[in-house]
């Protein structure tokens, strides 16, 4: 349906993006992951044609959109980051706003309206202003309107930045619907691996303007099939200790957070034993010790050395 | 769409007291103070007018009446009324009536000392600083002047009258007063031959130590005076009202959402343009009824207050989105800022929206009526004066020229897709 061809955006100096190849088949979700800073807003930015890209193109059913953008903005939706509405408006009203400048009106602007404030939960809030609203019913109103125009594609560019986890399920949720009651195609971004992992079929990592892997959520996973991650909890983090892991050749990373410290090693080697060793050299007092199933996040630290919210 | 446009920026301002304080209630705040505080200033009746006139003439007037009347005797008509002319005439020469009857009158003479040179004169009176006006007769003027009025001759003769720029509130008195006296004079002679001069008077009769009366203007009180310097200057804060708005817009992404609507850029820049210039017109109507109902402050003519506040409004919308644009270039508030914290202070100076600088000097007065306030405000005062539509019209073709120049300056300097920050 839609396709980015090795799309580079340039500011002066800066490489935002970098030849990012990326898809999305009809009624799919599709997940585009990285920190802050990684590109995600810029891609999404060229994708709907707000920007052009400095090479590169964008194609809907084979046809490039960067100099003939109205057809893709036809049938597209798009959720900023930031909150797109007037805060002196009630929701209706910028609904009805939006919706007219849609070209809406008259009994099917009243409709779409209607519908989209039950999808939303504001019904019962139409009439308040926005700026009186909660951060998570300004993020949803945001969603909505995107929504009042039926599109085909919604780009959504992490619609649930600081708001309360009750909010979020209902945003991840609603996304879940629209997906499966009205095939919307989704392009969700975000840098919470579990948003990701929740609502998308295919997933994009992305970072410092590059793809660094694409694919299923197992397709991703895999990336990691040769590695354990081990998640070890100290009595007292021990600089010698965190050194030690570091230094040994079975070591490929170590992460450290609080007293919790996270270290990849390959499958094959003996971990445990010479995690031991190691802590009983350096006089370190182990609390906890476990093998975790890898995470997106894992692969994430993986493939960047770093991890997704840092 | 553009209705959407003016419907969304309505509801908004009207949600945001502060700025409804600041563009309604500050200005009327302002009209008040200003014109309690400076009622003694403005409506004084003393007038400080000391005109120096001079006065060289390059012919004779009594030879010019013989020249006539030598004129009149080979005219084929009836004896008696070739008499009855001859002696309305010798009533009414014209530069004796100006320098008896206006200039040297006894009305006049507190305000008014006039004296009479040779032409061989004329050039060192004229680098003389002590004379106000200097009025020049040309030769034969009483009887081209004659022969125009009464025999409907082509040749219409100009008295050259030479102004000194740096008297010029004194001088504007006595140029006023001459062209009062022209013009009556012609009427007067129209209808002096129709036999139906009885009621018509020439100025000086009406001269009561008031330049109003002379110049047969309203006069202006500090009121007034206020209404219209603080109304037309409070609506160009609505230019970085609404600018500030669109960049919020901008900052917000709600503009994203209007660029993915397909809404033209064009059309965005007009719903701008013409969103200020609406609510600039219900700004301005509204201080205007406000001024109307507490300080009596009336339009003579509507219709012109209409078309003046009209074309105001265009400049205002002009204004409007050049500055949007210009922000939207630069992404920030800084242009908006900048305008409303210090341009419109120096317009609103410059305009005499504090005081009447346009008296200080002819440069000064052309400096202020090309400021869109201050050409805004020569308009209302000359509606307010009693003057007609047609002798400000281009005033009125200047601002609305002003705002459409803007706008179409607007749409070059609006960010292209990419060029947005």
């Amino acid at each position: 349906m839609l396709e980015a061809v090795e799309i580079t955006k340039r500011f002066k100096q800066t490489h935002a993006v970098n030849g990012v190849n990326l898809f999305l088949e009809r009624g799919e979700i599709i997940g585009l992951l990285g920190p802050n800073g990684a590109g995600k807003s810029t891609t999404i930015s060229i994708i709907s044609t707000l920007i052009p890209p400095t090479s590169g193109d964008v194609r809907l059913n084979n046809e490039s959109v960067i100099k003939r953008p109205e057809k893709l903005r036809k049938i597209l939706g798009v959720v900023p980051q930031e909150i797109a509405l007037y805060p002196d408006l009630s929701a209706r009203e910028n609904l009805l706003f939006f919706g007219k400048i849609y070209r809406l009106s008259g009994s099917q602007l009243k409709q779409k309206v209607e519908e989209v404030l039950e999808m939303i939960g504001l019904t019962d809030r139409q009439h308040d202003l926005v700026k009186n609203f909660s951060g998570g019913m300004k993020r949803r109103l945001n969603i909505g309107a995107a929504l009042l125009h039926e599109p085909e594609l919604i780009i959504m560019d992490e619609p649930t930045v600081g708001i309360d986890p009750q909010s979020r399920n209902y945003i991840l949720e609603t996304v879940k619907r629209l997906n499966k009651e009205k095939k919307m195609t989704v392009l969700y971004t975000s840098h919470y691996m579990e948003e990701v992992e929740f609502l998308c079929n295919r997933i994009y990592i992305m970072d410092k303007g590059n793809i660094l892997a694409a694919g299923t959520k197992e397709e991703i996973k895999n990336i990691l099939s040769a590695e354990n991650t081990i998640q070890i909890t100290v009595e007292r983090v021990n600089d010698s200790f965190i050194q030690a892991l570091r230094d040994h050749p079975v070591v490929n990373r170590v992460t450290v957070q609080d007293r919790v410290i996270t270290v990849l090693t390959p499958k094959e080697a003996n971990a445990f034993s010479i995690l031991f060793k190691i802590a009983e050299e350096t006089n370190t007092m182990l609390t906890s010790i476990e093998i975790k199933t890898p995470t997106l996040e894992d692969v994430f630290l993986h493939l960047t050395g770093r991890a997704l919210r840092n | 769409m553009i209705g959407q446009f003016i419907k969304k920026q309505f509801l908004i301002m009207i949600r945001n007291k502060q700025e409804l304080l600041l563009l309604l209630v500050m200005p009327f705040t302002l009209i008040s103070i200003l014109g309690f505080a400076l009622t003694s200033v403005m409506d004084s009746k003393k007038m400080d007018i000391q005109a120096k006139v001079a006065i060289v003439e390059h012919g004779n007037e009594q030879e010019d009446f013989e020249k006539f009347a030598n004129d009149v005797k080979n005219v084929q008509m009836p004896d008696e009324e070739k008499e009855f002319l001859l002696k309305q005439v010798e009533k009414m020469m014209p530069i004796s009536i100006l320098k008896q009857e206006i200039l040297g009158s006894k009305g006049l003479e507190p305000y008014i000392q006039m004296a009479e040179f040779q032409p061989s004169e004329l050039e060192e009176i004229r680098e003389n600083d002590k004379y106000t006006v200097i009025v020049e007769v040309p030769e034969h003027f009483s009887y081209t002047l004659l022969n125009h009025l009464i025999f409907g001759e082509k040749t219409k003769p100009k008295l050259s009258i030479y102004v000194n720029e740096g008297k010029e509130i004194t001088a504007q008195f006595v140029q006023e007063l001459i062209t009062e006296f022209q013009e009556q004079y012609s009427l007067i002679s129209k209808l002096d031959q129709a036999g139906l001069n009885e009621s018509l008077e020439l100025p000086v009769a009406k001269v009561k130590g008031e330049m109003e009366t002379v110049t047969k203007r309203e006069p202006i009180n500090s009121f007034t005076y206020y209404t219209v310097g603080i109304s037309v200057m409070f609506v160009l804060y609505l230019a970085s009202y609404i600018s500030s708005h669109a960049l919020q817009e901008k900052q917000s992404n709600a503009f994203h959402r209007l660029l993915l609507a397909n809404v033209p850029k064009n059309l965005y820049m007009a719903a701008i343009f013409i969103t200020s210039l609406i609510i600039a017109f219900f700004q301005l109507s509204l201080l205007y009824a406000l001024a109307a109902v507490f300080y009596s402050v009336k339009w003579p003519d509507l219709v012109s207050f209409i078309i003046v506040t009209l074309a105001l409004c265009v400049a205002v919308g002009g204004i409007g989105t050049f500055l949007t644009s210009l922000s939207y270039r630069i992404n920030s508030d800084n242009v908006s800022i900048f305008f409303s914290s210090g341009v419109v202070s120096i317009l609103a100076f410059l305009g005499g929206s504090y005081f009447p600088v346009s008296q200080m000097s002819e440069f000064m007065h052309k400096l202020g009526d090309m400021t869109p306030n201050g050409a805004g405000m020569t308009a209302y005062l000359k509606i307010l004066q009693g003057y007609d539509l047609s002798q400000f019209i281009w005033t009125v073709i200047y601002l609305c020229l002003f705002g459409f120049v803007m706008f179409v300056l607007s749409l070059l300097v609006f960010p292209k897709r990419g060029e947005m920050a």
